[in-house]
């Protein structure tokens, strides 16, 4: 699934969905994101899977365009209540994440009641970081200082790190 | 059939990063007995008819990536015979003991 085009300094939303084969021809309906918006969730489809709840949850690697891994996070449910079996990471695209196209994939492991392995599945998603942005994020707040000496600007970014610029006064 | 889906931009000349998760039936993700190949397929000159002429094949790594079982990368050389502007489709195969399988994605080079 194509996740679209980000700047250094957004954030980029990643999904799981945990699923299961399931013996029969039998179908189940579940709700899945839509692949032409991934941020936008679909009404019930028909599926010869279904969702698995329990277990792990599952991990996102995320990987440059030469395939060198630069992020790895754990899924945590989305909702937890309604939709117990999706599950999100936000990844920050800060300065350890290149431009290019970058491939995350989403792994887990179901298991049974008795913590046999049941089955592994797995999804691969694609997005691109674009040149231009800001390593640091989006400023959030910015508090000015003007003392007899210099006067300053401290500024807060979305990444949680502090920005401190200093003008002296000659 | 796999929809890898849209993978994404690539100027001409570059190169573009392709990635697989082999799935068997019941999408689960398998070991593949030989390393995934791949063909690009791009719509064909109008002065040479019509329809989709194959631009690209290749093959994809022979051993997972990130010891992730099934996930094999590779990449793919944006050379002359792209065109900017135009969109590709590409035809993942791969197989193992339990039957043969295929993948569909999609690039656009700009």
């Amino acid at each position: 699934m194509y996740l679209g085009r980000y700047r250094q300094g957004e954030w980029v939303v990643l999904r799981g969905q945990k699923i299961t084969p399931v013996s029969g021809s039998a179908t189940y309906p579940y709700p899945q994101y839509d692949a032409v918006d991934p941020n936008r969730l679909l009404g019930a489809k028909t599926h010869d899977t279904t969702q698995f709840t329990g277990g792990t949850n599952p991990v996102v690697q995320v990987y440059d365009k030469e395939f060198n891994k630069v992020a790895e996070k754990e899924m945590w449910p989305e909702f937890p209540v309604k939709y117990p079996a999706i599950f999100k990471a936000s990844l920050f695209l800060g300065s350890d994440i290149p431009e290019g196209i970058c491939t995350s994939i989403t792994t887990y492991t179901n298991y049974n009641r008795i913590g046999g392995v049941i089955n592994s599945q797995g999804m691969v998603c694609s997005f691109e970081v674009l040149p231009g942005g800001h390593a640091s994020g989006s400023y959030i707040a910015m508090h000015y200082l003007d003392l007899p000496h210099a006067k300053f600007v401290l500024g807060q970014h979305d990444s949680d790190s502090l920005d401190f610029r200093k003008n002296p006064k000659v | 059939m796999l929809d890898v889906g849209f993978i994404g931009h690539v100027e001409a000349g570059g190169r573009i990063p392709l990635a697989l998760l082999c799935k068997g039936s019941g999408m689960q993700t398998i070991t593949p007995s030989a390393a995934p190949t791949y063909k690009v397929y791009g719509a064909r000159p109008a002065a040479s008819g019509s329809g989709m002429m194959e631009m690209a094949s290749g093959t994809l790594g022979s051993s997972d990536t990130g010891s992730i079982t099934g996930f094999r990368t590779g990449t793919l050389d944006i050379d002359y015979k792209f065109g900017a502007g135009s969109l590709y489709v590409m035809v993942f195969s791969y197989s193992d003991s339990g039957g043969s399988y295929g993948a569909m994605g999609s690039f656009e080079v700009t």
